[in-house]
């Protein structure tokens, strides 16, 4: 226990010369970091608190609909916490170097298991408390809780969170235990990750939605009966809900029971970790190294080729032996699939609706590329910053390797651009002038934000990580998503006008084509080219 | 400058946020020479040979290698450079086998199976050329970066601490190679701080120190400058260094 306190004084130490030690520049950015987070809290606290005003005043359904929407909250979050901290707890339990160091000294296995158990719970968790804090004190607000009733509230959430990341851990375990081969491993994640996204799309087509529309039940009693039926009732998430709906009743049984369910849940979850987990833990960690395959390759196999051909290889085989990549590419898909099914579903009987969904669409698809770009162009500068060096010192011309980059990358982010627009736009029922256009704006936006993805990713660059999700949810990463919010807003702005008048029916003059186009042209020439040229100049100088 | 001058280094200075690393430093390395670039920690070394590989640009001054000048993008003349940095980082999913594939393809440089068995064989990585160099040790990532050095053959090498993780056999058959491209007309400069290593492959001393460059010559020549009785690397190391801090 004094070694596990040790260590997390340690790791706090460390935090906080992190910000003590670090430079004016990284200062600024922290800074503007926490203005950025406390705005999202502060945002969605608001949004929420708004929301569930207007709900409570729905005539008899109001209390129960709130009770529906927070169990699907709690429901989720709890699903991905176990998601979060399955994917966080592979790198955090098994991949790191600084493993060799605890273990090199005299703290007991069980010390530094709990402390990266612990670690593993922070790491997965915060973001998504960040989401669902506000969101739950905007209804503990509404319902005028009190401070005990805060207090109750928070105690089981933490239990809920703990229960979720600690399951996460334990199948991480028992999965290194079962495959010790790391490819193995993957292979399960990936499958894992794979069946996980097609059941939520399965869940999603199937129109859960249908079931909230009283004029689906024969009878309103049976409606509310659906209604105030639990949601997963043995899951931890429902018995928060439970806790929450007691304290708005002041039923203080319902209290009492569900916040002992969790905390005997969680005691039981502890428990299974420390007779299974520890064991477990220090055997797969000692297997997990010892399994070297002999594989077939040869010298003869070796192919010298040109830059492109070189540089093409490389890529694909490293971008097919990250799993984080591939299962983030498995989420893009399924979360594109449900994007289309979502316009699929709405009202489209008149053309100005249809227009101006096909509008917005293309903001949406846009942000869908962005999305793509941070996640595998804007890592890329991080994960290679420590091997440039290679390349800058090799007989290749920089230009052209980034022209390399450039091409072997775009296909990548245009591709699902294209099929993304193409399909909703047919979904859509647009017509040929609507189509084209919009497939010539994915086509230039998806090049300009490829572009501005990988400068960004060069101008703020994460030298050290633990995995390429850190990469992504790093300041550069948000800058770039911010910036790139801004194009698309002002990408869309510049083209309202023709399309308003395209819908209206009204026709544009000559000079009035020449002019969105050079603006259009610019907006593209300026986000695309302004950050490379910052980068160019960086990458010289200091990489 | 004549041809006989592989690396010529002219007034180079560069600093590191607002820092100065290097200050005007200069210095030839003639044809054939095993030039050894001594200094204590932080001293300049690795950015020295960072400007001089190309990786890195001068703040001010002039770099030339065989007669040209050397900047980023100068293709050509990074053909013929050989350079090993500090630290070993390489695509760590890639194969070691794929990792020599992917060098020899950036050179555009043959395959030369002959060599490649014998360096292989006496780097000792038989057994995990075909494996994931994440699972290399340090030494081994050390071994396939030398012998993707070595199996290009360049005019030119370049290596920084190239000893770091090496077993005692690597390091004889590494200082014998050595040796030996440097009878054959090849130029090494070497950057260290091991002395021992200096003392039996130099032919010629630059002493670095705070970005400046202290002494630079013949061991010989350096000794009579420093009215020392003894040519030992340790005593005019010691007694440059420090001569220098106390002052």
């Amino acid at each position: 226990m004094y070694n596990l306190i040790r260590l997390l004084f340690l790791q706090l130490k460390l935090f906080k010369n992190t910000i003590v030690f670090a430079q004016k520049f990284e200062k600024i950015r922290s800074v503007l970091l926490l203005l950025f987070v406390t705005g999202l809290f502060i945002c969605s606290y608001i949004i929420s608190y708004q929301v569930i005003i207007y709900i409570s005043t729905f005539p008899v359904i109001g209390n129960i609909f709130i009770i529906r929407i927070l169990a699907l909250a709690f429901l989720t979050s709890f699903v991905m916490l176990i998601f979060s901290s399955l994917i966080v707890s592979f790198s955090t339990l098994y991949d790191e170097n600084e493993l060799h160091l605890l273990f090199s000294l005299p703290i007991n296995v069980n010390s530094i298991f709990f402390f990266r158990v612990i670690l593993t719970s922070f790491y997965s968790c915060w973001m998504i408390l960040l989401v669902v804090i506000p969101f739950v004190v905007g209804f503990a607000s509404v319902k005028n809780f009190s401070i005990l009733g805060y207090f109750v509230l928070t105690t089981s959430v933490l239990f809920k969170v703990f229960i979720g990341t600690v399951i996460g851990c334990l199948v991480t375990i028992i999965l290194s235990y079962l495959f010790p081969s790391r490819k193995i491993k993957n292979i399960v994640l990936i499958l894992i990750v794979v069946l996980s996204s097609l059941f939520y799309s399965l869940l999603r087509i199937s129109q859960p939605e249908k079931f909230l529309s009283p004029q689906n039940f024969p009878e309103l009693v049976e409606y509310l009966d659906f209604l105030s039926r639990p949601v997963a009732k043995w899951l931890p998430s429902w018995w928060v809900t439970e806790v929450f709906r007691g304290l708005m009743i002041t039923d203080y049984w319902i209290v009492g029971v569900n916040i002992l369910k969790l905390f005997f849940v969680f005691c039981f979850t502890v428990i299974v970790l420390y007779i299974l987990g520890v064991k477990l833990f220090y055997k797969s960690l000692t297997r997990s190294n010892t399994n070297l395959r002999k594989s077939c390759l040869k010298e003869k196999d070796l192919n010298i080729s040109s830059l492109f051909r070189t540089i093409l290889t490389k890529e694909i085989r490293l971008f097919l032996r990250e799993p984080i990549q591939m299962i983030q590419f498995v989420v893009v898909i399924a979360l594109t699939t449900i994007y289309i099914f979502n316009i699929s579903r709405l009202p489209l009987e008149f053309k100005y609706i249809r227009v101006t969904v096909s509008f917005f669409n293309l903001g949406g698809i846009m942000f869908i590329i962005t999305a793509l770009v941070l996640r595998f162009v804007f890592v890329q500068p991080s994960m290679e910053y420590k091997i440039f060096w290679l390349l800058k010192s090799a007989p290749v011309n920089i230009t052209h390797f980034f022209i390399i980059k450039f091409i072997v990358y775009i296909p990548m982010i245009l591709i699902p651009g294209l099929i993304i627009v193409t399909l909703s736009n047919l979904v859509l029922k647009v017509d040929s002038i609507l189509m084209s256009s919009s497939l010539v704006i994915i086509l230039v936006s998806s090049a300009v934000l490829t572009l501005a993805g990988y400068s960004f990713g060069i101008l703020f660059p994460k030298k050290e990580y633990k995995d390429i999700a850190q990469i992504e949810t790093s300041f550069g990463g948000l800058i770039f998503i911010l910036t790139s919010l801004c194009y698309i807003v002002i990408l869309l702005s510049s083209i309202a006008e023709p399309v308003k008048r395209y819908l209206l029916g009204l026709k544009l003059s000559f000079f009035e084509i020449i002019f969105y186009i050079i603006l259009f042209v610019m907006i593209n020439f300026i986000y695309g080219f302004t950050p490379g040229y910052y980068a160019a100049k960086k990458f010289i100088k200091e990489y | 400058m004549n041809n006989n001058e592989i690396v010529v280094v002219r007034n180079v200075s560069k600093y590191f946020d607002g820092k100065q690393v290097l200050s005007n430093i200069s210095f030839v390395v003639k044809k054939g020479e095993i030039f050894v670039l001594l200094g204590p920690n932080g001293a300049g070394k690795t950015t020295t040979v960072r400007i001089l590989s190309g990786v890195l640009e001068p703040d001010s001054g002039e770099v030339y290698i065989f007669n040209k000048k050397m900047f980023l993008n100068n293709t050509e003349l990074k053909r013929d450079i050989g350079y090993l940095p500090d630290e070993p980082y390489v695509y760590s999913k890639l194969r070691g086998i794929e990792f020599i594939e992917f060098i020899l393809s950036l050179y555009k440089k043959e395959f030369d199976q002959g060599k490649y068995k014998y360096l292989i064989s006496q780097f000792e990585l038989q057994d995990v050329i075909s494996q994931p160099i994440e699972i290399y040790s340090k030494g081994m990532k050390q071994k396939l970066l030398l012998m993707s050095i070595l199996l290009r053959d360049p005019e030119l090498y370049i290596l920084d601490e190239p000893l770091v993780g090496l077993d005692p056999k690597c390091i004889s058959f590494f200082k014998q190679y050595i040796k030996q491209i440097s009878s054959l007309g090849k130029t090494v400069l070497l950057c260290t701080h091991l002395l021992e290593l200096a003392e039996q492959l130099a032919t010629r001393v630059c002493i670095i120190n705070n970005g400046k460059i202290l002494i630079s010559g013949l061991r010989k020549e350096i000794a009579s400058q420093l009215n020392l009785n003894t040519e030992s690397l340790e005593e005019i190391y010691l007694r440059v260094t420090t001569g220098f801090q106390h002052e």
